[in-house]
């Protein structure tokens, strides 16, 4: 017996992406759904949510939680909360429940994580300071503003302010 | 005597029914078929520096003050702060991430986004942009 789409039970599977199957119908909402994602996000094909009948759109939002998901593989059940291939596009998911790190304790992994909780990055880099200088925090992050995933210093680019968090 | 008061009864709990369930469907419906709450009420603020967190507050506050044709017409800065470059359906569609998949219908958003309904969500978001510009970037 064919396999059936996730979303329309009486149609055959002709795509299956992240464990899920969809069919013809969805699978070209899907395509035209990741042709409108902006450029600035990554990855691009799986930032569609499926809205409702055969309605496909990109995700809202500026992607920054997303990116940092599939770089550490942090993932939801949920539909309404994952990518197509099951990662969380919600910052406050991302977050919810890390232990919050000193900014002395920072490690290249960590999360950093905005002031007001709509921003996030990855701490990619630490370059400690020489005599009477700080040490350099760097956060790789999926940056709607530069376009793209760049690499911007803590204390410039983010003025300082902030929290870190970390994964398990 | 006794026939006529249970007809009473049964005409009574019969338009209390009814009345009961306009009310409910009267004060709920507007609420969840409103395009404007539908996609913000609840929905996730995502901004990366503050000149963005700005447009966006703007945008909001024309919501409040601008009739629709002249909301039809704005346009505002992208991402990069290049300016006029979204319509505000695009703008919020950019940094709101709604708490269930959504789409936003431009034609439905401008025929509802000065209800009453609309409005309240409207402000709650306002604050909350006016929270994340106070606490800085």
């Amino acid at each position: 017996m064919a396999n059936k789409c996730i979303y329309h039970p009486g149609r055959d599977a002709t795509l299956a992406v992240g464990g899920k199957n969809y069919c013809a119908q969805c699978d070209a909402g899907i395509k035209a759904a990741v042709a409108l994602v902006s450029r600035h996000v990554e990855p691009k094909d799986c930032f569609v949510w499926y809205v409702r009948q055969d309605v496909w759109q990109s995700i809202s939002g500026t992607g920054c939680a997303h990116w940092i998901a599939h770089q550490r593989n942090i993932q939801s059940t949920i539909a309404a909360e994952a990518c197509l291939t099951g990662q969380v596009y919600r910052v406050r998911t991302l977050v919810h429940g890390l232990p919050t790190i000193a900014v002395s304790q920072v490690q290249i992994g960590d999360i950093y994580v905005s002031p007001a909780i709509d921003h996030v990055g990855l701490i990619s880099r630490i370059v400690p300071g020489a005599a009477n200088k700080e040490t350099k925090i760097y956060i790789r992050h999926d940056s709607s503003g530069q376009g793209g995933v760049f690499e911007n210093e803590f204390a410039t680019y983010f003025h300082g302010r902030g929290s870190f968090r970390r994964l398990a | 005597m006794i026939r006529n008061a249970g007809l009473f009864w049964a005409l009574l709990i019969a338009v209390g029914f009814i009345t009961h369930e306009t009310t409910t469907f009267a004060s709920a419906s507007p609420y969840k078929a409103n395009a404007v709450v539908q996609y913000l009420d609840g929905a996730e603020l995502q901004a990366e520096t503050d000149a963005q967190r700005r447009e966006i507050a703007r945008a909001l506050q024309d919501m409040l003050k601008k009739p629709a044709a002249q909301l039809r017409a704005q346009r505002y800065a992208g991402d990069s702060g290049k300016p006029g470059e979204l319509s505000i359906t695009d703008l919020l569609r950019a940094h709101f991430v709604p708490t269930r998949p959504a789409s936003l219908d431009a034609n439905q958003f401008y025929r509802e986004v000065r209800q009453p309904e609309a409005r309240a969500a409207i402000r709650k978001q306002l604050e909350s942009v006016k929270r994340a510009l106070s606490t800085g970037q």
